[in-house]
């Protein structure tokens, strides 16, 4: 994870200033993912305090759609929340990789409440940015979590006041992917991670029929375990 | 109602996963085999969410989803700028969709 775009390391920038200059990028083009979320909520009958809060305590944008997607659709709450749940079981595997650094001379309030800041742009920023550990990772991941949560939001409610106006397909629909991609691309110069990449992909074409975004978490395994074990080190992020 | 009761219980069940390794349990319950290869379940992750949005897609929009994805990995590749690929991906987008593409 230490190809992906990220400032480097500099002992006369702070953590909180290095977290702002590297999220920045990321929570502007996170943006229109989020108003995608915000016209979901609205579509889903879901708007204001509410809908905000539940969005905030979420901070999953995929998740997020996977379960308004479901209940627009007629699933019911159960298999709205399966889909969510299993959309989300990747954080599992984000908590196994960057454990180490919210454990190891944290505080328990960063241990317990600083991971639900935990989405694919902090991680992807987190592990790249591996020189950080203790308090400096503590100030960095914290102000990351911040200001991306505090982007989504606002772009969440635009998304809620837009809802009645935008059409049901149109270029906002590639914000997710784009942003994804985004994130991905840097890693692609190493060949085990490449392979861990397409080896994903492709299990996510083949499983992409099973129900509830089950696909997703299969196509993750099979990643890994068509990648192999890292011979260099003991697995935990570099 | 639903949906917000849907919303927080995703939400719960998501903390428990964030947490499932920073405050539940120790990294060390995890077999070697499996740590050995958490270095790469960021890329892994990103490709199966992007293959699986992309086969999600209705027949008619494959084509100009398909271009913002090349567009957006292109872009990314040439600038780094995750914003200008999300800019891109969406102009790609829009040429792929219009009336005369």
């Amino acid at each position: 994870m230490s190809s992906i775009t990220a400032s480097r390391a500099d002992p006369t920038r702070s953590p909180v200033t290095r977290a702002v200059r590297d999220i920045l990028p990321l929570a502007a083009a996170t943006a229109p993912f989020g108003a995608v979320v915000g016209v979901m909520l609205d579509q889903a009958g879901l708007v204001g305090v509410p809908a905000l809060a539940g969005t905030a305590v979420l901070y999953a944008g995929s998740a997020q759609l996977a379960t308004l997607s479901t209940m627009t659709a007629g699933g019911g709450v159960v298999g709205a929340v399966l889909a969510g749940a299993v959309v989300n079981s990747r954080l599992l595997l984000y908590s196994a990789s960057h454990g180490p650094r919210f454990r190891d001379g944290q505080p328990s309030w960063f241990r317990w409440l600083a991971p639900l800041t935990t989405v694919d742009q902090t991680f992807a920023l987190a592990a790249a940015a591996g020189d950080l550990r203790g308090a400096g990772f503590r100030r960095y991941w914290t102000t990351m979590g911040l200001v991306l949560g505090a982007a989504w939001l606002a772009a969440v409610a635009v998304g809620m006041q837009l809802g009645s106006v935008v059409p049901a397909h149109g270029p906002l629909d590639v914000a997710a992917p784009a942003t994804l991609v985004a994130l991905l691309v840097p890693h692609l110069g190493d060949r085990r991670t490449r392979r861990a990449a397409v080896a994903a992909g492709l299990a996510a074409l083949v499983a992409g029929a099973l129900p509830g975004g089950l696909g997703i978490a299969v196509a993750v395994v099979a990643g890994l375990v068509v990648a192999g074990p890292d011979r260099d080190d003991t697995g935990e992020v570099a | 109602m639903d949906v917000l009761v849907a919303l927080l219980a995703v939400a719960l069940v998501s903390w428990v996963y964030r947490v499932a390794f920073t405050g539940l349990l120790g990294g060390d319950r995890l077999p070697a085999s499996v740590r050995g290869r958490l270095d790469v379940v960021g890329p892994a992750a990103f490709a199966a969410l992007v293959v699986t949005d992309l086969a999600g897609q209705p027949a008619p929009l494959l084509l100009p989803m398909g271009a913002a994805v090349v567009a957006a990995a292109i872009t990314a590749r040439l600038t780094g700028s995750h914003v200008a690929a999300v800019v891109v991906a969406g102009l790609a987008w829009w040429a792929c969709s219009a009336p005369w593409a």
